[in-house]
């Protein structure tokens, strides 16, 4: 014969391990609900139950009266015309079915966080650049910048092949020291910002390289996808006032003609455009 | 950079395009069916469109992924189709069902493509995906309530545009759109959206053409209302599509674009006192100074802004 047992029990949410500790991000409770063999009673009622060191077993909210005598002192507790549909154990019972899937669903994602050992770092807008130039008729460049960028990293030291990495640019907010110049450029000649209002990239795969990382990825500018392969250089993560900073640097060449550009913003202005990547990383 | 001289040869090739098919087809087919002789009249504005466009090296690509692209691909062809389903009646009197049942269907497909024409053109924009994000300055409201506008303001101009060609007028109102189309082509270009302001010149071109064509060509009966009708019709929705994309992806003006779009309605200055009482003639030269007139002053406004903000860019070029 058996029985329903119930078990508060405390767990706590593994975020990682870093340089040999457990880091634990937070803790619950949960309410956990299982079946024991059924102890032998020792006042004869078949649905009383007084052992002291196990909760009472329940009736599905049936009331009884216990035939069998319970005012014995030998027994720590009595159970005598309880109530199960009312008071402390109503809502015990109530609580298990609630709490049941909620366990459920909060035991799974114990098992993510403990399987899942990367470290995700938020863009430092602050401390990081996206700048771009471009060919001027051919004999010097132009210098500009994006200033509204955000982005996340994700770096899985162990296996380097879960990382990503996501950037994603406003185009509106090109920036060229120029405002009239800057205008130009958020039209649809050029960058058309009403109608392609970022420029994204979002990694695939992610290999190790000397001194960093080969990240491929899908990189979407004026409304265009293409896949490219961009050298992540630096990597290295250090401490600063109990926040956790990692940085990288990249440089790609894109032709503006490959993302649908408009052929007649391409003229003193060269075709191929060199956007260099100085970002850092942070996580608390 | 912008290049005059292909912007002419465009224009021009459109204008002769569309003018030689119109006006062989016009003659050729006057005794035909009246559908199949306005059919091949919309082929001819095609024609004269393409070859322009052509010029300009305008590729199109589907799925249209810009405004422009939506205009050329969309919104054009369906304003023909609309204008051509517009004129297209059952030959019968009016009292007949299916003539009835016809201007019905014609009426519901013009209502449904003026109202849809802003949102197209504003397809997959931030105007509308930040209202479906809820990350735009602009609400639900602001969208909803500039669309409606904008679909009265392209329905109003229609109708007066209309009623104008109905009262005789349908020569100077032409004449009038094809100026705005080509001062809107000269605004946006001025504004720094050089390709939105060269579509512009392969339309006025053709249907310049177009409409000469088609005087040319009744010159003893007159231009057959239904073609005046469909001309009309496919510069008022090409004009404000123009000036649609030039307000919400260029750099014009609410005032710029409200100025253009309405000059062309100068025409009814004419229609009231006192100078309905004059010569048909003179009449016409006030109403092409009027439609001129507001044209250039916007023109001139945005000439000097152009001066002031462009020209040092241009001129470090030119160094």
């Amino acid at each position: 014969m058996f029985r329903k047992s119930y078990a508060i029990i405390e767990i706590a949410v593994v975020e990682g391990i870093h340089d040999g500790h457990l880091t634990i991000r937070g803790g619950f409770f949960a309410l956990m609900e299982g079946k024991q063999p059924m102890p032998e009673r020792s006042n004869g009622c078949s649905e009383c139950f007084t052992d002291s060191s196990m909760p009472p077993t329940m009736t599905r909210g049936k009331r009884h009266d216990c035939l069998f005598d319970t005012s014995d002192s030998q027994s720590p507790v009595s159970f005598q015309n309880h109530n199960l549909t009312k008071g402390p154990y109503a809502m015990l019972r109530m609580m298990t079915l609630v709490l049941k899937p909620l366990t459920l669903l909060l035991t799974c994602c114990i098992g993510a966080g403990v399987a899942w050992s990367a470290d995700e770092y938020d863009y430092d807008l602050v401390h990081s650049s996206v700048s771009f130039k471009a060919r001027h008729l051919d004999i010097s460049w132009i210098h500009g910048r994006f200033n509204d960028v955000s982005g996340k990293f994700i770096i899985d030291r162990d296996d380097v092949t879960k990382s990503s990495f996501q950037l994603t640019i406003k185009a509106e907010s090109v920036d060229t020291a120029n405002p009239a110049r800057d205008e130009h450029l958020r039209q649809p000649d050029y960058f058309d910002t009403k109608q392609f209002p970022t420029i994204e990239f979002k990694s695939t795969a992610v290999k190790a390289i000397e001194d960093g990382f080969e990240v491929t990825g899908d990189f979407t500018m004026h409304g265009t996808t293409k896949k490219i392969v961009v050298k992540l250089m630096g990597g290295k993560e250090i401490e600063s006032r109990g926040v956790k900073r990692v940085g990288f640097s990249t440089e790609l060449k894109l032709k503006r003609s490959d993302f649908n550009f408009d052929k007649s913003g391409i003229g003193a202005i060269g075709d191929e455009a060199i956007i260099l990547i100085d970002c850092e990383g942070m996580r608390k | 950079m912008p290049d005059p001289f292909q912007y002419m040869i465009a224009l021009l090739a459109a204008f002769t395009a569309s003018f030689l098919a119109i006006f062989i087809s016009q003659l050729a087919m006057r005794a035909t069916i009246p559908s199949l002789a306005r059919f091949v009249f919309m082929v001819g504005l095609v024609l004269g469109l393409l070859t322009g466009y052509r010029i300009l090296g305008f590729e199109l690509r589907w799925p249209p992924v810009n405004a422009l692209d939506r205009f050329l691909m969309i919104v054009l062809p369906a304003a023909m189709i609309v204008e051509f389903i517009g004129v297209v009646r059952v030959p019968d009197n009016q009292h007949n069902f299916l003539f009835r049942f016809s201007s019905f269907c014609a009426a519901t497909v013009r209502f449904a493509f003026i109202v849809s024409v802003g949102r197209v053109l504003w397809h997959d924009s931030v105007y509308l995906s930040s209202v479906e994000s809820n990350t735009n300055d602009w609400s639900p409201f602001i969208v909803f309530g500039v669309l409606l506008s904008g679909a009265a303001l392209l329905y109003a101009a229609l109708r007066s545009s209309m009623i104008l060609a109905f009262r005789g007028v349908s020569a100077s109102l032409t004449a009038g759109l094809v100026m705005s189309l080509l001062a809107t082509g000269m605004v946006t270009m001025l504004a720094g959206y050089i390709k939105g302001g060269a579509a512009a010149m392969p339309l006025a071109g053709g249907i310049c053409g177009a409409a000469l064509a088609l005087w040319m060509a009744g010159k003893k009966t007159g231009p057959a209302t239904s073609h005046v009708q469909f001309l009309i019709g496919i510069s008022v929705t090409a004009l404000f599509s123009l000036l649609w994309i030039g307000r919400f992806f260029g750099q014009l003006t609410t005032f710029d674009v409200l100025m253009i779009f309405l000059s062309p309605h100068c025409c009814w200055l004419s229609e009231f006192w006192p100078f309905r009482d004059y010569s048909n003639n003179y009449r016409m030269v006030i109403r092409m100074a009027a439609v001129a007139l507001i044209l250039l002053v916007v023109l001139f406004f945005k000439w000097q802004q152009f001066m002031q903000k462009m020209i040092p860019l241009i001129a470090f070029q030119a160094e």
